[in-house]
């Protein structure tokens, strides 16, 4: 279902509102008229879109990591050539409410929860979303070093997007290059 | 100065003890000083509160947990013999190969429970505090060595938190891979630079 821009401006400011209360209280103490009344909408609005709290909250987390994992694609699949240019800020998908709300939701509470049981069923899946380009052959034969690749990526890369800084991304991304070559002498990141 | 470890020693140990039976959100300094058989006054000289001892009690973890980390990849003392067509390798195996005790089963149980990745950054800020000195020593890039070892010890940390939390077993594809990994080699920017 795509949405129409007015829905996503709605989002917009539900996810604004989001933030200012999380930063104040934990998100299961969070309620549905706290959120409409900090975003200035009617509850009924709200109801129009989510059935409860935890729905919206579930989406919004299950949004964010989609997201992070895209841009960690995006850099991953640049390689050497193309890091420098896909490290620039105006590159950079998230927007500042993104980065408060990865803070404070996919970096602290159930981190490993919402990448298990959103988003991957399996390492496989995991693997498969991340560089398409991977056959099932590859990934059963690596299954050992792509784990370890994957997980380190991640595990390197989440804390970073916050507080985001283009040079220090490609610098470090120019590590998981030379790490991605020893591990692969024959491959190319993303192919 | 050895009763004054000794008194800190028996109140960690008193919480380790309440841990099996309780969180830590549900134990108070009361029934903290009535296990270790201390006084009030005695409690709060060592520490500020419950979560104190936790703290302690995490570090003291972490820093064995290290130690096996750093005995695996970098000195490869091997500590389980694997059968190549098995598929996973048990937590059984797993804690017994690293001789992890059961007080510590139930601290890196609260550890997995918690799913927090600063704890993981935690774990690894200390890997990587070795690591720096250890870099300078053999003359070694140290931002491009502490970075590498972080990859890998937050990648292994997290993949083992991970698939013990879904499956109470680890694959062995990784456990074999991480067994021939050669971090020396990975240190000094071994791909030829």
């Amino acid at each position: 279902m795509k949405n129409t821009d007015a829905e996503q401006r709605l989002f917009n400011r539900l996810d604004k509102a989001y933030c200012v209360l999380l930063q104040e209280k934990s998100p299961d103490k969070i309620t549905v008229t706290e959120l409409t009344k900090q975003a200035d909408m009617a509850r009924a609005t709200f109801y129009l879109h989510f059935d409860s709290m935890e729905q919206f909250h579930l989406q919004c987390v299950s949004r964010l990591l989609s997201l992070c994992l895209r841009q960690c694609t995006a850099w991953f699949c640049a390689g050497r050539e193309g890091i420098q240019q896909a490290c620039r800020r105006s590159r950079f998908m998230l927007t500042p409410t993104d980065c408060a709300l990865i803070e404070k939701l996919i970096l602290t509470d159930g981190f490993l929860d919402y990448f298990s049981v959103l988003h991957f069923s399996d390492t496989h899946t995991a693997m498969r979303i991340f560089c398409p380009q991977w056959t099932d052959g590859f990934i059963e034969e690596n299954r050992g070093a792509l784990s370890v690749f994957f997980a380190g990526f991640l595990a390197s890369t989440l804390p970073c997007l916050p507080n985001y800084n283009s040079r220090a991304m490609c610098t470090q991304m120019a590590y998981i290059f030379e790490i991605w070559e020893y591990f692969f002498p024959d491959r190319k990141p993303g192919t | 100065m050895d009763t004054k470890n000794n008194t800190k020693k028996r109140i960690a140990d008193a919480l380790v003890q309440l841990l099996y039976e309780y969180n830590a959100d549900e134990i108070t300094v009361a029934a903290l000083i009535a296990k270790a058989e201390v006084s009030k006054s005695t409690f709060y000289r060592h520490f500020s509160d419950v979560y104190d001892v936790y703290d302690l009690l995490f570090e003291d973890l972490s820093r064995r947990c290290l130690r096996i980390i750093l005995d695996i990849l970098l000195h490869k003392k091997i500590p389980l013999q694997l059968r190549q067509e098995k598929e996973v390798v048990s937590a059984e195996v797993l804690a017994e190969a690293l001789a992890f005790s059961e007080d510590d089963a139930i601290l890196a149980q609260k550890l997995l429970d918690s799913k927090d990745i600063r704890l993981i950054s935690q774990l690894t800020e200390q890997v990587h505090k070795c690591i720096v000195p250890l870099a300078r020593q053999r003359g070694l890039d140290v931002n491009r060595a502490s970075f590498y070892t972080r990859f890998i010890t937050n990648g292994t940390i997290l993949l083992v938190l991970d698939s013990y939390n879904r499956h109470r077993c680890v694959d062995a594809a990784i456990v074999m891979f991480l067994l021939q990994l050669d971090v020396s080699a990975l240190l000094p920017g071994g791909v030829g630079i």
